[in-house]
């Protein structure tokens, strides 16, 4: 008599989280090694021969000219204010400081996810190795929530002080300035979530080896 | 450690009923490894089914299976 298959439930998360972070991964590196190889090749501006911001800086100008300008363009009607959202800085010739600012200004967010993603692979392999309901598993589904929470106002933060480094290093009243502060408020969200689930699963776990204990 | 002082008498039970473990698995339709670990006192919980079974075939009271042990 043919054996039912038996299906492995975590099966297709495990190789799908694998092929994300691989594909993420390979980007990386092939990037970096793209940049040192090829001229016009840049990731994450490493390797760019410029380094750019966006400010919320006005500068001055002529906003009634630049207004007409984009109502013409953009063929926006009358009563319709037109709001630039920020102006691109570039530096043609920035030192290893500005690159180096400019790539802390994309990276830690990119690091974070990708730990995130190798960190999540892990925790399905101790899932399918040591089954589905343990407590070990919910404290790894709560610690990957508290990382990816953390992770992401730890980027954000690095993110706002290299842009603000950057912004300082390309005006010339080079005091302090302040870059944009943004948080992946979905990433947020999903940390919340994780980290939810990881306490009631804690709680749930202890249940279920009360269950498996009782004869 | 076991959070709990409560012993099964099984083994006296069985003892003195001349029974095997493997007897008593096939008359009340419970596995052995199952039977094993409520002998050893590794359970954590006895259903109420499954004492009825055990006292079904041992012709006992459930008092009978159970003992609070002082000295543990």
């Amino acid at each position: 008599m043919k054996q039912p298959q038996v299906r492995d439930p975590l099966g297709p998360l495990d190789t799908i989280t694998r092929m994300f972070a691989g594909l993420l991964l390979t980007l990386l590196v092939f990037g970096v090694a793209f940049t040192i190889i090829g001229d016009d090749v840049s990731v994450m501006d490493i390797g760019s021969d410029e380094v750019c911001v966006t400010t919320n800086r006005v500068s001055g100008g002529e906003p009634v000219g630049v207004d007409k300008l984009e109502r013409q363009g953009l063929g926006i009607r009358k009563h319709v204010s037109v709001v630039s959202s920020g102006t691109l800085m570039c530096d043609q010739e920035p030192g290893t400081k500005a690159h180096t600012f400019s790539v802390l200004t994309a990276l830690p967010t990119y690091v974070v996810f990708l730990g995130f993603l190798l960190l999540t692979r892990r925790t399905i392999r101790h899932a399918r190795q040591h089954g589905l309901f343990s407590v070990a598993l919910a404290e790894r589904i709560e610690r990957l929530g508290w990382l990816l929470l953390f992770g992401l106002f730890g980027a954000a933060l690095i993110e706002w002080l290299a842009e603000g480094q950057l912004l300082s290093a390309m005006l010339r009243d080079s005091g302090w300035s302040s870059g944009s502060f943004s948080v992946s408020v979905p990433g947020i969200i999903g940390a919340y979530g994780l980290v939810s689930i990881g306490r009631i699963m804690s709680h749930a776990a202890a249940l279920q080896a009360d269950s498996d204990a009782t004869i | 450690m076991s959070d709990h002082r409560i012993r099964i008498t099984l083994d006296e039970m069985l003892e003195s009923r001349g029974m095997t473990l493997t007897e008593l698995s096939a008359a009340v339709d419970i596995s052995l490894v199952n039977l094993s670990i409520l002998k050893t006192g590794k359970a954590k919980a006895i259903r109420f089914s499954t004492l009825t079974r055990i006292c079904e075939v041992l012709d006992c009271q459930p008092g009978d299976l159970l003992a609070y042990d002082d000295n543990r």
